[in-house]
């Protein structure tokens, strides 16, 4: 008798216990997906693309994306947004405002004429070049700052010859208008070009730049400076 | 032979755990004595096991009987023991990378002593089931 | 079946059961901290500390009601949170003394003849050599600058060192001379020219009799490599026409009785031709190297008149001729063959792609070319003795004629003799050298103990192009300052994995060569290998000078290796693999053939006579600029990683939480995308990042001095061949951050290699030996990382030119990579502890090295273990440093980002991540940000950065279940057995 009835507890304490188990596993199922997700949060993930214009020009919201953040931990992209500078730009037009239902994002952009738009670029490690359109160059990097005074640097395209002048500091000069170099431009037998300057008289640094960039915006059309 | 003959299916199984617990002994220090690396515990519980088979073997009543079950725990506790030392070994066999914390490992050895602590488990399992004796 | 039986095997079953549940539970919880990072399961839990009250009285208990941290301590200031000027003073003064101390130590001198030095205290003396009045302290580079500045004159004329009376007449005709100055840039040596020496001048010199003293020196720098040939068409590193004018005149005042002593001091970071001494009879030369912004020229004043002994060695071979080294000719400005081609097949800046340097000395770098072809011409093989590679060898090649001091040279004021007594192979896989040091003269001074490996060159060697140096150096000991008479004991330990060589043509591994290996100590490397000869019971030896010398073999010890062993070495001390990564770097592997290596074998037939010209192969142009990452089929969306969460998880909170905490996820995940991109963009530090309550990080930079102090040029540093002289300074290093609460990240120590004498920044590099910058890198690293500096060693590897160094491509076989270029970066990791590090401008063969995941990923966070971030060398705009593909291929920051540049990389990144939806990308900023913030954490940054939480470790679920199902098979099992116990025998039936 002992041992069918130690059997019997066995048994039922095993059902017992495997019962109770499904159950709950039923509960939290049903629970789960009961609820349909609602929107949490809208994150803005990725900035627009184009943030300087020129006068004249519309805002291009490439680039820019949304997250939405769900409640139950879900994230998707979120593609209805409106934005509202739709007509063509002016330099009073400084920020963007972009909106999904009650959540607005916004966007600092720089509205510019053709004289204060940066034309291109000669990079290196250290320093960057930056070619504005009124004809000024602006050495922004580690080494750079300081090292355009006095400021005598400037760059001009008349359709066929660029020139670009910037502070020669390695020979000791008398005037502070003597300071002001033309850079000895290099070009290779592909068009690429690049030119040697020490900044600060110091670090020896080689600025190029490839034809396929010169060709894009130094054409025989352009001249630089420009007004306005 | 008599000692042998006409003993039930326990008593057989008994024997062949035995005899696989002694050769997974053997083939076991020979291999760990030679890449000398010989881990306490697998050899306590492994000789735990072949002693109580060897109880369960000569004698009947209540010691052999559970002797037998000892024998079983032995083994068992060898092969789970001799698992958790290889762990190693198969972590590197996975990510395919031998020979980095322990050198000389021979794959088929430790197959063989895995298989032989197996079957003493399971005729050990098989003689706990059965009889030693015949019955009638 | 029986009721006994039945429950008899239940028994078993379920012991069976629980004893290999037992069994698989132990190797689990064992490996519960790899379980747990594989399934993110978290073992620490932030928890409001519970001795908080409201001390400041807001209303709110937050970490402002605790009190600030002191993490990082200095000796100098009782509240690291509230620095008086008075404790930097204190600091400032250790520190300029301190500097002194490394001139001293680092100088080393070279011949003194008639103890002509030390000089006396206040003699009246004529300081020559343009470079009085304006010396050489350290080449423009970053960092260094700081501090009191002493010139030379004033630290010669100094009551309290020299005291010397110096000859006004001719510093005032220097200081009037207007010919070109000494310019890095320009070339030009700038020493004055004879017409200095006018009659009135030279009638100065009667008065200022007691000696002439002698300033030469030399400058490299950044972006500054000197000239194998300058504007008088010789190399730089020879003496000039002016100087040679000089030392005519000086000689003529001595021959005439009028200069009683000539004294030549080196100011220069690099190797300067020096056979020239015996023929302007000049009694002692010195090297004192660069002595930097600060104090240094102090201690030069003190070892003049005998205040300091000394005690100092050669970092690098000083050559005859200082064209002469094997790397040479492959060293400077070459373009492709075919560069018109590469141009066109590359869409980055041509001049980032089309210049290359092959690297075809092979190990014969420095000391290990001069002393294996030395040996070579002992031993009658290797056509040692043609005349390939002659430079001023008379006829062969003739190791007395080419050299003029070997590595690790130096003499002192007093004299000294070692010993090795006992040599142990120890446990752990180093051995141990003992031995006595012994001064035999009458001052008191210090000793270098270097000791010396000579491993078999055999058919195996040789047949697979394992090329053995003669010897190398294995370890050095510095011994305290012993009085004439007195005998010290020296103890050398170095790790066996210094003797194995790296076959890269067989077994792709380290291997330990089969045959005779030779330990000796000596006074040089010369020195060593001449004992080890005398060992080995040959004759013919000589001295740099041509001196016929006998070694002593009681100074070596040998033994035998019975087999080729390439098991030990092939897992690194982290248990990753060693083997080939570098194949691409070496130019037979695209194109067979096409480098004949410097090889032992055929002196004469491989020596580099000439440049080596490369036709870059369409598969090389491709890769110059292809980028390899690919979005993997299996990345997520982007929009699916989870940013911007805020979990309320503060930087002060993460203090001491280990790198593998699944925290750390939950900590980066409430950075924002646009923060995470902003985290790579490096610009004299970090900003400050609102949703980790980050404050901004500092960077600082240099060799020579990171935070406010100037110190010796490394290179003056490291020839005191004192690990201690090295750890204290990365100790005060160390304090200057830590005071100033800045440099956090720095950009120091320098590990490149002194591939020739010309590299322009190797003054502040150590040496053109990598096993003296192993160990003296990590000296200094391992005492900055203790105060709170993450120490980043640079430009790792192989940026050992300046010309062209933006995109060069560094070709190389992966022996001289492994045992020269990398060795000499490995110390700093493996032993130092760094945990920061700055990647070079170059690339390893086409691949810019930031693109490299075999090398930022396999091989300095897999073989050498590294934790910690990566940072590139100025990224600006380079055209040749993709964003992304450094992003994905294990680079962390980009150095120097600012302005157009900085906004142009970030637009980049952008820009891939929403044009193919790659959430990988963002899988990779945030390991990045882990990177960053878990080393900066380490630093003191976290000074005064304190929390209102303690890190309390939490037992994951699984480890109780774990448990929980152990206990219930074991009591079933226990059940069970009671039940079949108290079961009764059936009865046998009647």
């Amino acid at each position: 008798m002992k041992e069918k009835q130690v059997k019997k507890v066995g048994k039922s304490l095993l059902c017992t216990a495997l019962s109770v188990v499904s159950l709950a596993a039923l509960v939290a199922t049903v629970a789960g997906c009961a609820e349909p997700a609602t929107l949490e949060e809208v994150q803005l993930m990725t900035p627009v693309e184009k943030t300087e214009y020129l006068v004249g020009e519309s805002f291009d919201p490439a680039g820019l994306s949304l997250v939405g953040v769900y409640s139950d931990g879900s994230r998707k992209m979120i593609t209805d947004y409106t934005y509202d500078k739709t007509s063509p730009l002016t330099k009073e037009d400084t920020l963007v405002k972009i909106t999904v239902g009650e959540y607005v994002f916004e966007t600092e952009i720089t509205v510019v004429t053709p004289a204060e738009k940066i034309i291109f670029l000669m990079a290196n490690g250290v320093d960057t070049l930056e070619f504005y359109g009124d004809g000024h160059i602006a050495i922004v990097g580690g080494a750079g700052g300081g090292s355009n005074e006095p400021d005598e640097t400037y760059w001009s395209w008349d359709g066929k010859e660029l020139e670009i002048w910037l502070t020669e500091w390695t020979v000791p000069k008398k005037e502070k208008a003597d300071y002001k170099t033309k850079m000895d431009l290099k070009y290779d037998e592909m068009g690429n070009l690049s030119f040697q300057y020490y900044v600060r008289g110091q670090w020896c640094i080689n600025y190029a730049a490839t034809k396929t960039l010169l060709d894009s915006v130094l054409t025989p059309d352009t001249r630089y400076p420009v007004e306005g | 032979m008599k000692w042998f003959e006409k003993r039930g299916i326990g008593f057989y199984a008994e024997f062949v755990s035995a005899v696989a617990g002694v050769l997974a002994l053997i083939v076991y220090l020979i291999y760990n004595i030679a890449i000398s690396k010989v881990t306490a515990d697998v050899l306590i519980v492994l000789l735990i096991g072949i002693a109580a088979s060897a109880v369960a073997l000569l004698y009947k009543k209540r010691i052999g009987s559970i002797a037998t079950v000892v024998s079983v725990l032995g083994f068992a506790l060898a092969f789970g023991l001799y698992l958790n030392d290889r762990i190693i070994m198969f972590e590197e066999m996975i990510n395919h990378i031998t020979g980095m914390t322990e050198r000389n490992n021979i794959l088929a050895v430790v197959i063989v002593i895995f298989v032989l602590l197996f079957v003493s488990m399971v005729t050990g399992i098989v003689a706990s089931f059965n009889d030693k004796e015949l019955e009638g | 079946m029986k009721k006994k039986n039945l429950y008899r095997g239940l028994t078993s079953v379920t012991a069976t059961l629980a004893a290999i549940v037992l069994g698989a539970s132990i190797a689990a919880i064992s490996n519960a901290p790899a379980i747990n990072v594989y399934m993110g399961f978290e073992t620490s839990k932030l928890v409001l500390r519970d001795d908080l009250t409201d001390t400041n009285g807001d209303g709110v208990i937050d970490e402002k009601d605790v009190e600030l941290n002191q993490y990082f301590k200095s000796k100098f200031a009782a509240d690291i949170n509230n620095i008086t000027d008075a404790e930097k003073a204190k600091k400032n003064e250790a520190v300029a003394a301190f500097v002194e101390t490394e001139a001293e130590e680092g100088a080393v001198l070279l011949t003194n003849h008639n103890k002509a030095l030390p000089l006396a205290k206040g003699m009246k003396v004529s300081l020559f050599g343009r470079a009085t009045v304006n010396p050489y302290t350290k080449a423009n580079s970053g960092g260094g600058s700081g501090g009191t500045k002493v010139t030379y004159l004033e630290a010669l004329q100094d009551a309290s060192k020299a005291n010397f009376k110096v000859n006004q007449a001719l510093i005032d005709a220097y200081n009037a001379d207007t010919s070109p100055k000494r310019s890095a840039t320009a070339r030009l040596i700038g020493e004055s020219p004879k017409s200095v020496y006018t009659d009135a001048v030279k009638a100065s010199f009667g008065e200022y009799s007691d000696a002439a003293i002698v300033l030469l020196a030399r400058e490299g720098g950044e972006s500054n490599d000197l000239y194998t040939k300058d504007v008088e068409g010789i190399s730089e590193l020879a003496l000039h026409q002016d100087e040679k004018d000089m030392l005519e005149i000086v000689r003529e005042y001595k021959e005439n009785g009028t200069f009683k002593k000539v004294i030549v001091l080196i100011n220069s970071g690099h190797p300067m031709e020096v056979k020239w001494l015996d023929e302007y009879k000049v009694d002692a030369c010195m090297v004192i190297g660069g002595p930097g912004n600060s104090t240094g020229f102090r201690g030069v004043s003190d070892l003049l008149v005998g205040n300091a002994n000394p005690s100092g060695r050669l970092v690098d071979t000083y050559a005859s001729n200082s064209l002469s080294a094997p790397a040479t000719q492959n060293f400077g400005e070459f373009k492709y063959k075919n560069y018109l081609d590469v141009s066109a097949g590359s869409t980055d800046n041509p001049t980032d792609s089309i210049y290359y340097v092959a690297q075809t000395e092979g190990i014969y770098v420095g000391y290990k070319y001069y002393e294996t072809r030395y040996e070579d011409g002992i031993l009658g093989q290797g056509n040692a003795n043609g005349n390939a590679g002659v430079f001023d060898s008379k006829g062969g090649w003739n190791y007395a004629e080419e050299v003029s001091y070997p590595f690790g040279y130096g003499i002192s004021y007093t004299t000294f003799a070692q010993t090795m007594d006992s040599v142990t192979t120890n446990d752990d896989g180093t051995m141990t050298v003992k031995g006595t040091v012994k001064n035999t003269g009458d001052v008191a001074g210090k000793s270098v103990v270097e000791l010396y490996a000579q491993t078999p060159y055999g058919d195996y060697e040789k047949k697979n192009n394992v090329e053995k140096s003669a010897v190398q150096l294995v370890g050095f000991a510095k011994t305290d300052s012993i009085a004439p008479g007195q005998t010290v004991n020296y103890e050398i330990t170095f790790d066996t994995y210094f003797l194995a060589s790296y076959d890269y043509t067989n077994a792709k591994t380290y291997i330990l060569s089969e045959g005779d290996y030779y330990l000796a100590v000596g006074d040089n490397a010369h020195d060593a290998l001449n004992n080890i000869l005398a060992k080995k019971q040959k004759s013919g030896m000589v001295d740099q000078d041509g001196k016929a010398q006998s070694g002593d073999a009681a100074k070596t010890y040998t033994w035998k290796q019975t087999k080729l062993d390439d098991q030990t070495f092939r897992r690194s001390k982290t248990g990753h693999e060693v083997t080939n990564r570098l194949d691409e770097a070496d130019l037979n592997f695209w194109k067979e053939g096409s480098i004949t290596y410097l090889t032992r074998k055929d002196w004469q037939g491989t020596f580099p006579v000439k440049a080596t010209e490369v036709t870059a192969t369409p598969e090389m142009i491709k890769r110059l600029c292809t980028n390899t990452y690919e979005k993997p089929a299996d990345a997520p969306s982007a929009y699916a990683v989870v940013t911007d969460k805020n979990s309320n998880i503060k930087l002060a909170d993460m203090y001491g939480v280990d790198f593998n905490e699944p925290l750390w996820t939950t900590f980066i995940q409430q950075m924002s995308l646009k923060e995470l991109i902003e985290v790579t963009m490096e610009h004299g530090g970090i900003k400050s990042m609102e949703s980790i309550a980050s404050p901004s990080t500092s960077n600082g930079d240099g060799p020579d001095g990171i935070a406010g102090n100037a110190y010796v040029n490394e290179s003056l540093a490291a020839a005191s061949w004192s690990k201690e002289m090295l750890s204290m300074r990365g100790y005060y290093m160390g304090e200057d951050a830590v005071m100033a609460h800045s440099a956090q990240q720095v950009w120091c120590p320098g590990v490149d290699t002194h591939r020739t004498p010309f590299g322009g920044r190797n003054f502040e590099y150590y040496s053109e030996d990598s096993i003296l910058a192993y160990e003296l890198s990590a000296a200094t690293c391992a005492a900055m990382e203790e105060m709170g500096v993450s120490a980043g060693p640079k430009h790792f590897f192989a940026n050992d030119q300046e010309t062209w160094r933006t995109g060069v491509a560094t070709f190389a076989n992966e022996q001289e990579f492994r045992e020269i270029q990398l060795r000499a970066f490995e110390g700093a990791f493996v032993k130092g502890g760094c945990t920061s590090v700055m990647t070079c401008f170059n690339r390893i063969g086409p691949t810019w090295i930031g693109h490299s995941s075999a090398i930022q990923n396999d091989l300095l966070r897999g073989e050498w273990g590294f934790v910690g971030m990566i940072i590139t060398d100025a990224a600006g705009a380079n055209s040749y440093m993709h964003t992304v593909e450094a992003i994905m291929n294990g680079n962390d920051l980009f150095c120097y980002m600012t302005g157009s540049a900085k906004e142009n990389r970030i637009k980049e990144v952008n820009k891939q991540i929403t044009a193919t939806d790659d959430g990988n990308i963002i899988l990779a900023l945030q390991e990045i940000a882990h990177r960053v913030y878990y080393t900066y954490a380490h630093t003191n940054l976290m000074n005064g950065l304190s929390s209102a939480y303690d890190v309390v470790a939490v037992t994951p679920a699984w480890i109780y279940v774990v448990y929980a199902i152990n206990g219930v098979l074991w009591l079933g099992t226990a059940a069970l057995a009671v039940v079949a116990l108290l079961t009764p025998e059936d009865k046998k039936k009647a």
